[in-house]
């Protein structure tokens, strides 16, 4: 208990005032087995499926097999305590977590607890964790993008408001890196972002969040964690608690994102509780619903109607693969349910080709509908043109002497190659990719080495930033690129590119003096 | 045991039956020899049959019911069920009488005049009519539980503070 001594006194004059609450009747049944984190109740004959059941020590499980001679429960923390013989008592609720502003700028468990140690939470909303999808009348088409910042995504796989899109890739690939980056990018917009750790390291969720609070992001964050040392029914739940505090802004008509980090380890969770509970085992051993698991989860991810408020709720869930086998059984799921996907290749990533996106292999469902005027006219042609340059790069390894054009394809697309790479935290705001993909596309560093490309294209947008300020805000403003602002751009980056000639002629000529000066000493 | 109870129904004979369960029972209870007899797979079923009713009809008349249930039970080797059939019995028929039992636990003796006011009111929660069995507990402190099946009333003094103690804990 904290030591202020007015706190005491608060919470003592709360507990009382539960006392005096009316005598209720509850239903009540005995613990005739309990282990592996579920306990076995004879009795609970009025129990509803998934309520909440409340055991001593105020610890909460949650019946899922009803069966004929007992109740089969999920407990939600530890159960040391529990005996055999012990007393279970129906609460009347299915299964609910805590909803509301409140909850954002802390990391909370799935029941909505803090663990942040930031003090309690004051939210005294909640929402049951399972409810049915919006049906197709409340919903209208994605058409609001959302930018995760990162120039590849957002020129070529673009993403909406009401999305499902998947990040899949092995291990170590980049994929809560894109996760990450994109919540960091929402900073200046209206969307709330839950992010929900599941069965993860809790120093990796430590860091994630100590990355969030560092880029200004964990304000309109709110982490679930249930850490690889919560029990296997806590992971479960998790992300049906994210889902459930984003759909809460949802119904309001405000905009929220959440990450499913990641699902592969759910369904493992899952597969645990559903064998414990004796269920049959199917491919796998994962259970019969483990499909129905994930696709009622996504659905709840979308766009709704005018009349119903216009809010969205986008999904990023993520899956793990292993040896690139995308053609597994929890990965081919996951991308029958999502509306696209992000593949993120080793291959790539170790070539320095970061964030490893493949582009052939990547796909939006959602496409160009949401993505602002100017992005789709600068990058328009750019998967295809990518595309081609792939299969010319194939080619290009057996011949020897290659004609012009071909040499022009491959230049370009290394060149494009370099444009599309990004560090890590430092997402883009979309007008200022917009003017990186048009420097690229329109030739601008095709006389140029690759090498310096990188850095060079943060000097252009800080030239342009400085001399040419009306560019990024008029693209900011109308969102399109009209062909006024296009002559623009283009004097701005021949401008740029004079005077970085004029550099290196400068210290051309410094070093032929230093070099004939030295050779006078000789 | 829904089939027996619905012969013994529809033979008007349930309380018969009813107490020649109870006096297999409770004959069970008093010598384990008897389980292990009923259960020995050498022994002729009819020997067992015919000890069987005679401890069931001991006092009563016998019910034409009951015999082709014993007889069915033994010959199935089932004679283990014999312990629990009067308790499974008697529930199938307090269901169709719409009784309900309930177990009142009391930290203080109840007047008959708050027996009845209780009685009243469970059947009025319940829809039910319902019997009492009344015990006295004083360490509950003050108040009294009332128990009706898997449904529990907690309304003791004992009750609420272990629920405060165990909130104040959570801390």
């Amino acid at each position: 208990m904290q030591g202020r001594p007015d706190e005491v006194s608060a919470i003592l004059r709360d507990e009382l005032q539960r006392l005096e609450s009316q005598v209720e009747m509850v239903g009540v049944g005995t613990v005739i087995e309990i282990g592996d984190g579920i306990a076995r109740v004879y009795g609970l004959a009025d129990v509803m499926a998934a309520e909440l059941v409340e055991f001593p020590g105020e610890l909460m499980g949650i019946a899922l097999n009803l069966e004929a001679d007992n109740v089969g429960c999920i407990l939600m923390g530890p159960y040391d305590h529990v005996k055999e013989g012990d007393q279970v008592q129906t609460t009347g609720r299915i299964a609910e977590t805590r909803v509301g502003e409140e909850l954002f700028g802390r990391v909370v468990n799935p029941l909505g607890e803090p663990l942040d140690g930031k003090g309690a939470i004051v939210s005294k909303q909640t929402r049951p964790l399972e409810i049915k999808a919006p049906g197709v009348i409340k919903r209208q088409p994605v058409k609001e993008p959302l930018h995760t910042g990162i120039k590849a995504i957002d020129s070529m796989i673009p993403i909406g408001r009401g999305q499902r899109e998947l990040i899949i890739g092995d291990r170590q690939t980049g994929k809560t890196a894109i996760a990450i980056d994109t919540i960091i990018n929402q900073r200046h917009t209206d969307v709330k972002c839950i992010y929900v750790a599941i069965a993860q390291k809790s120093s990796s969720i430590r860091r994630t969040a100590a990355i969030l609070e560092q880029h200004g992001a964990l304000d309109y964050t709110c982490i679930v964690a249930a850490a690889a040392s919560d029990p296997a029914a806590v992971q479960y739940i998790a992300p049906y608690a994210g889902c459930t505090m984003g759909e809460h802004i949802r119904d309001q008509g405000g905009h929220a994102l959440v990450i499913y980090d990641d699902l592969t380890r759910h369904a493992k969770a899952y597969r645990e509780v559903s064998l414990l509970l004796r269920r049959p085992p199917g491919r796998e051993a994962y259970p019969g619903d483990i499909f129905n698991l994930h696709s009622r989860l996504l659905e709840r991810a979308a766009k709704l109607s005018e009349a119903e408020g216009g809010g969205s709720l986008t999904a990023l869930p993520v899956i793990q693969t292993e040896e690139g086998d995308y053609a597994a059984y929890i990965p081919t799921n996951l991308i029958s349910i999502t509306d696209g996907q992000i593949y993120l290749e080793p291959e790539l990533f170790y070539a320095g080709v970061r964030p490893a996106i493949s582009v052939g292999l990547s796909v939006s469902r959602v496409g160009g509908n949401a993505q602002t005027q100017m992005m789709r006219k600068v990058a328009g042609r750019l998967k295809l043109d990518l595309a081609s340059y792939r299969e010319y790069r194939a080619f290009s390894q057996f011949a020897s002497d290659l004609d012009q054009e071909t040499r022009n394809i491959l230049s370009r697309g290394d060149r494009m190659m370099e444009v599309l790479k990004q560090g890590q935290y430092v997402p883009m705001p979309i007008a200022e990719q917009v003017i990186a993909i048009f420097a690229g596309t329109h030739g601008y560093w095709d006389d140029l080495e690759l090498e310096p490309i990188t850095d060079l294209e943060a000097e252009l947008l800080g030239f342009i930033r400085e001399r040419y300020p009306e560019i990024e805000s008029g693209l900011r403003q109308s969102r399109q690129l009209s062909d006024e602002t296009a002559e623009r751009l283009d004097q701005a980056i021949q401008d740029f590119k004079s005077k970085l000639a004029d550099r290196h002629f400068e210290t051309a000529s410094e070093t032929e003096q230093c070099a004939s000066e030295t050779e006078g000493v000789e | 045991m829904r089939a027996l109870y619905a012969e013994a129904a529809q033979n008007s004979e349930q309380s018969t039956v009813y107490a020649q369960l109870q006096a297999v029972a409770e004959a069970a209870r008093a010598d384990p020899r008897l389980l292990e007899a009923l259960k020995h797979p050498t022994l002729p079923v009819a020997d067992k049959l015919r000890v069987l009713l005679k401890i069931a009809e001991a006092d009563q008349r016998p019910s034409a019911s009951l015999k082709p249930f014993l007889h069915l039970v033994l010959t199935k080797q089932r004679a283990e069920v014999l312990e629990g059939a009067a308790d499974a019995f008697l529930e199938l028929w307090d269901e169709e009488r719409r009784l309900v039992r309930a177990e009142v636990v009391s930290a203080f003796a109840l007047s008959q005049p708050q027996q009845a006011e209780l009685k009243q009111a469970l059947a009025t929660l319940t829809n039910c009519s319902v019997e009492l069995e009344v015990t006295v507990d004083p360490s509950l402190v003050g108040g009294m539980t009332v128990r009706m099946g898997d449904r529990l009333i907690e309304g003791s003094v004992r009750g609420k503070l272990k629920k405060l103690s165990e909130g104040l804990q959570s801390y």
